[in-house]
């Protein structure tokens, strides 16, 4: 019976010390992660007017590289809203309406802004001056049949080609400035998503990195993706609150040292990843404090290092520094 | 040996980590999803309290990581199409509404023609729930539910839907969702039509729930846009459940001074008639098969939800009855009262919004009829849909 009884405690000892290692090396790992971190954000100030901080939810943020003018759409008045790089607004169009309901908007190399709209209630793509006048709309060319149905709702310009998302049919199309079709990717079927799932999939965060990869994130599967120009499809990301997994995903951009950055809506955190995918730190987290973030979603990235991320609660674009050790 | 043992048992505990982590295509799959999908089990986060101005530790309003339920709720709601609710757009046509109508004020003639300017304020439009992050306050008119004592300052998306998928005196597994007509599983049960509160459901300290979660079968999300092919098909007890706080609305008829609407109020054979022959006004030559008006939807009083079909076309039966949702959208609509359609104007074709409202965007006037051009599908000459049953014009 002794025996038993000593048999029964030793056991029990090696389970207490088992789950203690375990923890060990969660948190541990967790520490080491944060320590590590190549890259530290530091808080700058929200995107402003003469009046203070521009109050919205959940803008798009679209920016010039050249001009390095950072452009975000206010989904309650229809405006697009255009800062310089200081942050300060310089202009802003659209206010009235007119424009529709603008879902994304982007900037080509020669100044014209590319809105996402809707014209008689069908999606268009419309092309205006550098202030904000309709000049002529961009039709897509020599869309294969399985993208005939295709309907933009995101848009990024980068290395002289449009990408334009469906966020729905889980469809990427790629034309050159014309909106000449040259490359097309169906993620419902690279993802082996049923035709009857795709639409309750939807991508979130969507952007195009430096060197042509193309970057998504899906909510409801709790994974951010990299889509290689090759087509090879990368995953990461796993659901749960501890630092380093995912909420609700939203935006997602890379730096040039390939960092990636991914926006947490529920958590409302940013995490930051190495280029394998490794995750490094987590900061934000919900709060009023000038450096708390609340439902952070969509995020821009400048050519100073500055990452921009639009959220809620009437917060705006708060723009944070990325500092490399 | 024994290294080989442990080695074992933690690969067996990293792997039940593993599966336990495994994401799930659909979140809610007809009952309670993964609790820290919504909650916090400490309010804290590296060491930061997640409430705005909170301390780490002191917990909120049922630990939602959210600032509220609806917050927590809108998170993955807000945005257009499939499993969204509130849009930027108003764009999505789903059966229930856009919560987007309750942030549009506009402003227009008060009659076709007036120069005197008439308000539309969003809050008159729909369920005014309370989502602080994403600018929805309570309702400043009324202070609770018309015909009822919920709290208008407590109105949340989880005082109709139960966040954890409950069901009343229910003992098996909830194995999946009750929303799409599928059959009920041998080894346990689905969920409630789209997780409403059942018998119990206790959403505010004032308001318990006595009448259980309505029978309904809808269009997978896929498909979520509601038209007269594609749209909730109503079986039965919409208006009961509606009057767990809407207690006074429910169907009493003419001593009441109110239109029926519950199991009772039944079309008969001259309502039944009315609505499968009228097709417009002026216009009386419709069929039983293809009379369905997603505009005007009735309850055909069936128990089964695999006997519905949320792509039937086929009119009323004399046993079918009007309820709540005949005339009003569950979450909100372009027009007052939530009304499925313009209630103020005389002619459909002067509803607002319209493109020349002052607030108005230029696709709100096609959203509002979700997609229908009025003066194209039912003329310029098109009185209130009243009609659709009542044939009065």
């Amino acid at each position: 019976m002794t025996m038993i009884l000593q048999l029964g405690r030793s056991l029990r000892a090696k389970r207490y010390l088992s789950a203690i290692f375990v923890s060990l090396l969660v948190i541990g790992g967790i520490a080491v992660g944060q320590m590590w971190a190549d890259v530290q954000p530091a808080y700058l100030y929200n995107l402003s007017g003469f009046n203070g901080p521009v109050h919205l939810n959940w803008g798009q943020i679209g920016i010039d590289q050249t001009r390095d003018e950072i452009y975000v759409t206010d989904p309650k008045t229809g405006a697009i809203i255009i800062f310089n790089d200081k942050g300060m607004e310089i202009h802003r169009f659209g206010e009235d309406g007119s424009l529709g309901a603008v879902s994304g908007v982007a900037v080509n190399d020669s100044g014209q802004i590319l809105l996402l709209t809707q014209i008689d209630a069908k999606p268009a793509i419309l092309i205006c001056d550098y202030k904000g006048q309709p000049v002529s709309k961009l039709t897509l060319k020599n869309l294969p049949p399985e993208f005939s149905a295709f309907s933009a709702e995101r848009i990024v310009i980068r290395h002289e080609r449009i990408y334009l998302l469906d966020q729905g049919a889980l469809l990427i199309v790629v034309t050159d400035e014309e909106g000449v079709f040259q490359f097309g990717y169906d993620i419902g079927r690279l993802l082996a998503v049923s035709e009857k799932k795709r639409l309750a999939t939807q991508i979130s965060g969507f952007s195009v990195d430096g060197e042509k990869n193309i970057l998504f994130t899906i909510p409801v599967l709790f994974t951010a993706y990299k889509l290689t120009p090759e087509g090879k499809i990368f995953s990461f990301g796993r659901p749960g609150s501890a630092p380093g997994r995912f909420g609700v995903v939203g935006g997602i951009v890379a730096d040039d040292e390939g960092n990636l950055y991914v926006a947490d809506r529920l958590k409302s955190v940013i995490l930051i990843f190495d280029k394998n995918f490794n995750f490094q730190m987590e900061f934000g987290y919900r709060g009023n404090k000038s450096n708390n973030l609340i439902g952070p979603k969509d995020l821009g990235l400048d050519s100073h290092h500055r990452l921009y991320i639009s959220q809620l609660n009437s917060r705006g674009v708060s723009v944070f520094k990325l500092n490399y050790k | 040996m024994k290294p080989i043992k442990t080695i074992i048992r933690l690969l067996a505990i990293a792997s039940l980590l593993m599966w336990l982590a495994t994401p799930a295509m659909a979140f809610h799959d007809g009952g309670v999803a993964y609790c820290n999908g919504c909650h916090t089990m400490h309010n804290s986060e590296n060491g930061q309290s997640i409430i705005p101005g909170g301390v780490p530790g002191v917990t909120g309003d049922s630990l939602t990581k959210g600032a509220d339920p609806s917050s927590t709720c809108l998170n993955c709601h807000s945005g257009s199409g499939s499993y969204h609710v509130f849009s930027t757009t108003g764009g999505n046509l789903t059966p229930g509404g856009d919560f987007y109508w309750l942030t549009k004020t506009l402003t227009f003639p008060s009659r076709p023609g007036s120069t005197t300017m008439k308000t539309r304020n969003g809050r008159n439009c729909g369920h005014n729930i309370v989502a602080a992050d994403f600018g929805l306050v309570a309702d400043s008119d009324l202070t609770q539910a018309p015909g009822g004592t919920f709290p208008s300052a407590q109105l949340a998306c989880s005082s109709c839907h139960d966040p954890h998928g409950k069901i009343a005196n229910n003992t098996r597994q909830i194995m999946g969702s009750g929303s799409y007509g599928d059959p009920t599983p041998a080894q346990g049960v689905l969920g409630n039509y789209r997780l409403l509160g059942d018998v119990g459901y206790r959403p505010a300290p004032t308001t318990t729930f006595t009448n259980p979660a309505p029978t309904a079968t809808t269009a997978r999300t896929s498909a979520a846009n509601e038209t007269n092919s594609n749209h909730t098909d109503y079986g039965r007890g919409m208006s009961e459940w509606c009057s767990n706080c809407h207690t006074g609305f429910i169907a009493a008829g003419v001593g009441a001074h109110r239109h029926p609407a519950s199991n009772t109020a039944t079309l008969g054979s001259n309502l039944s008639t009315n609505y499968n022959m009228y097709v417009r006004s002026g216009d009386l030559t419709g069929t039983s098969a293809t009379a369905y008006l997603a505009l005007v939807p009735f309850e055909r009083q069936i128990s089964d939800r695999t006997q519905l079909s949320s792509t039937t076309t086929a009119g009323a039966s004399s046993s079918s009855n009007a309820m709540c949702l005949s005339c009003h959208r569950a979450h909100a609509s372009a027009f007052t009262n939530a009304g499925r359609w313009d209630f103020e104007v005389q002619f459909l074709v002067d509803s607002h919004p319209q493109t020349t409202d002052t607030g108005a965007i230029a696709t709100d006037q096609l959203n509002s009829y979700y997609g229908r051009d009025v003066a194209a599908v039912f003329g310029t000459g098109q009185r209130s849909l009243c009609n659709k049953c009542h044939i009065q014009d």
